[in-house]
């Protein structure tokens, strides 16, 4: 049986847990990847908050609706010339009066290649199962809620409002093109076609998970040397235990569940 | 956006011509824009001999093509990126005969603009004289207002539609125009018609008839104050 035994409700979790995902702030990365055919360059941003703790037995605590919001900032190359066909301006010739004919030669517009920013944010909810984990690390047994698996985010409205701001930073983008007024629209179409939904979702997910996929809440800390009686005086000092393991785990203790600490001592 | 008309800066949507009325010898440079009348180097030529016999011979048009390339020194590829390079003609010699007309034309888009500098003063993209002429793909919609940039006077509008392209059938219907030109002949500073209207990506040739020198430029890029200085 275990020595020291420590407990706390679902009220006292749900504290602790907004305090925990409080503190951990703007979470940001950066890198590569693909954006439909495009090969794209991103800066991510993410936010925690929110969600409600259930304490489940034996071993899951439950956040729901748990809160991201997200930022990202992409940058990607636009060759035109993979979307709308190329222009000849075909040889003209024309008479001038008291001269003779004067004629150009063709001309091929050759349509450029572009880069296209574009910033968007939005936020999703989901659901998640934190397991518990310990670990002892500089004398220091800490116990934190991992989060366990990959979540299945739903981006939901976000991707076609994506798509569209897409659209829109296409035709802002190349708005400077010689000759491209004709075509802004019909580019801006053919570029959000080629991405599609498929194309955002599948940048989005990888990129956006890891904000939520195996992140760590502390629980609580306990010192391997543990104190349990403090210094009285100076012929009589501290007594310390060594903790010598440490489980977590959530029961039923009717009328509610607990998320419980239990840990084996030795003098 | 601006619409670069400019008869002082030549783009690959540009062509500048000059018809030459009598036998010689004419140097020329070609020249960043800018740098017209910068140097006393003017190392390609038009030679114009005699008309042949052939009396009722039309005006025959010889177009040489300008590319910008970097100098290179040593057997290889050491390329100085100090040099900023330099305009090639084609042909660094041309010969035509008295009353024919040489265009000059950059095909590609990434050629910085240039300038034709001819050595004798009649003869220069840069001060369109007589017997001249200037040509222009016009890239953006809108009305465009030029005037001559050494205050002429010269002013003229060109207006631009928009083809509104929203079908392939409205894209080719718009692209079969394109192969139309609109012709302004000026003379004395004076273009007729002054105002034109065009679609987008059609070409207007402007004909120097005779005038002082004059320039083809939008007026958007003009000086405002030299424009009221010269007003």
């Amino acid at each position: 049986m275990s020595e020291i035994v420590a407990a706390i409700d679902e009220g006292a979790a749900q504290q602790l847990f907004t305090t925990e995902v409080a503190s951990l702030g703007t979470q940001s990365t950066s890198g590569s990847s693909s954006l439909g055919p495009f090969g794209v360059s991103y800066a991510v941003s993410g936010t925690l908050s929110n969600g409600t703790v259930d304490l489940i037995a034996p071993a899951t605590i439950e956040i729901a609706d748990l809160r991201l919001d997200w930022h990202v900032d992409l940058s990607f190359q636009l060759d035109i010339g993979d979307f709308i066909p190329d222009i000849h301006i075909p040889q003209i010739c024309i008479p001038i009066p008291c001269v003779g004919t004067v004629c150009t030669p063709r001309i091929d517009i050759v349509w450029p290649t572009v880069t296209i920013p574009v910033s968007f944010g939005d936020f999703l909810k989901t659901t998640v199962d934190l397991g518990v984990a310990l670990s002892l690390v500089a004398g220091v047994w800490k116990v934190e809620g991992v989060v366990q698996g990959v979540p299945n985010l739903q981006f939901g409205a976000a991707t076609a409002a994506l798509l569209a701001a897409i659209g829109v930073a296409v035709a802002a983008a190349v708005a400077w093109v010689p000759l491209i007024g004709p075509f802004l629209a019909v580019l801006a179409v053919a570029v959000t076609a080629a991405i599609g939904i498929a194309g955002l979702t599948g940048l989005l997910g990888p990129i956006i998970t890891p904000f939520i996929s195996g992140t760590r809440f502390p629980i609580t800390e306990v010192n391997a040397l543990f104190e349990v009686l403090p210094a009285s005086g100076p012929f009589d000092p501290a007594v310390f235990v060594t903790v010598e393991t440490l489980a977590a785990e959530v029961q039923h203790n009717a009328p509610e569940d607990e998320l419980v600490v239990l840990a084996d001592i030795k003098p | 956006m601006s619409e670069n008309l400019d008869s002082r800066a030549l783009r690959n949507t540009d062509c500048f011509g000059q018809r030459f009325m009598k036998p010689g010898t004419y140097t020329y440079a070609l020249v960043p824009a800018g740098g017209a009348g910068a140097s006393d180097d003017f190392p390609y030529i038009v030679e114009v001999v005699d008309k042949s016999s052939e009396k009722d011979r039309e005006m025959h048009q010889t177009t040489v093509t300008v590319r910008f390339v970097k100098e290179r020194h040593g057997d290889c590829c050491d390329e100085r990126t100090s040099d900023p390079g330099r305009f090639v003609p084609d042909q660094e010699r041309v010969t035509v005969e008295a009353g024919d007309m040489v265009v000059w034309n950059s095909p590609d888009a990434a050629t910085r603009p240039f300038a034709v500098d001819g050595q004798k003063e009649f003869f220069s993209s840069t001060a369109l004289t007589n017997e001249c002429g200037y040509t222009h793909v016009f890239m953006t919609p809108g009305e465009h207002e030029y005037v001559d940039a050494h205050g002429s006077g010269l002013r003229g509008v060109v207006r631009v539609a928009d083809p509104k392209v929203r079908t392939q059938e409205e894209l080719r219907a718009w692209q079969s125009r394109l192969g139309e030109g609109t012709l302004v002949m000026i003379n004395d500073g004076r273009p007729e018609p002054a105002e034109v209207e065009i679609m987008l990506g059609q070409t207007v040739f402007f004909a120097i008839v005779k005038g002082p020198g004059v320039t083809i430029t939008n007026a958007a890029l003009v000086d405002k104050r030299a424009q009221a200085g010269a007003a």
